[in-house]
């Protein structure tokens, strides 16, 4: 009798693991946020709407590359390609390189062309804390595109804090 | 007097996607920093870079305080005609530089 209801009991248990395993594929446990309501582009806004000039940017086509975790802000290695042709009809015109707590935020600003033949560009940067760094590109047609990396820096690039909060 | 090593390939084929590679020698200063007397030290970044083959401009970079000491770039162009490629850039002490590389195309 007491044998009987340790089984029944095991057997009670390993189904609600057992469910408790199919659970996660029904529901995801960590909802992904839409697209357009992350922050880190919305943050960026005053100097973006600067160099859109009030034109939407749509995330895509860029492909930005830099460590999610960056030991030493002075220098972090990034890297940005921009998925384009390159040709006269359609190539990327400018590249910016912009983060969102340095006290410039513009990093740097990219001309490229048909002459350039592939739209990318490696380079290291100085990070002022931990943030979001944001990559636009102006296509020849006139649109921009972006993608955006969260970045955790452990030493911030800049020496004199009370420029930054 | 601004120092920079460049890699450009000394040979490629017509129409080939070339890699080069800059780096110059400059502190980039930010303009945050303080000397050991408290005052500023003023900005001085190598504001804008050119780099053209046979006169014409592939590539340009306007740079900030936002670009790591020793700046380094590296970039494709075309590869037309044999020729030179050529690196110019400014700092904002008005300080030029310039280094060039000859290329052949096989």
């Amino acid at each position: 009798m007491n044998n009987r209801n340790t089984t029944t009991g095991r057997r009670r248990v390993l189904k609600g693991i057992a469910g408790g395993l199919l659970l996660p594929a029904a529901a995801p446990v960590w909802p992904q946020l839409p697209t357009a309501a992350r922050p880190p582009l919305l943050q960026l806004v005053p100097i973006l709407k600067e160099i859109t000039g009030g034109a939407p940017v749509r995330e895509g086509r860029v492909k930005l590359e830099i460590p999610h975790l960056a030991e030493n802000g002075h220098l972090v290695p990034l890297s940005v390609t921009v998925e384009s042709p390159m040709t006269a009809a359609d190539h990327v015109r400018t590249l910016y390189l912009l983060s969102e707590k340095n006290p410039r935020p513009v990093i740097a600003k990219i001309g490229m062309g048909p002459g350039t033949g592939r739209a990318a560009l490696t380079t290291r940067i100085r990070l002022a804390g931990a943030q979001h760094v944001v990559a636009v590109a102006q296509m020849a047609d006139g649109s921009f595109w972006a993608a955006a990396v969260d970045v955790i820096v452990t030493e911030t690039a800049c020496l004199d804090a009370s420029e930054i909060t | 007097m601004s120092v920079a090593r460049i890699l450009v390939p000394s040979q490629a084929k017509r129409g080939e996607v070339v890699e080069v590679r800059i780096a110059i020698q400059h502190p980039m200063e930010t303009g945050f920093r303080m000397d050991n007397n408290g005052r500023a030290i003023p900005k001085n970044t190598v504001s804008n870079l050119v780099c053209r083959y046979n006169g014409a401009e592939v590539f340009r970079a306007e740079m900030g305080s936002g670009i790591a000491a020793n700046p380094y770039l590296q970039f494709y162009f075309v590869a037309q005609d044999s020729g030179n490629v050529e690196f110019s850039w400014v700092d904002d002490a008005g300080e030029k530089g310039s280094a060039s590389s000859a290329i052949t195309i096989a």
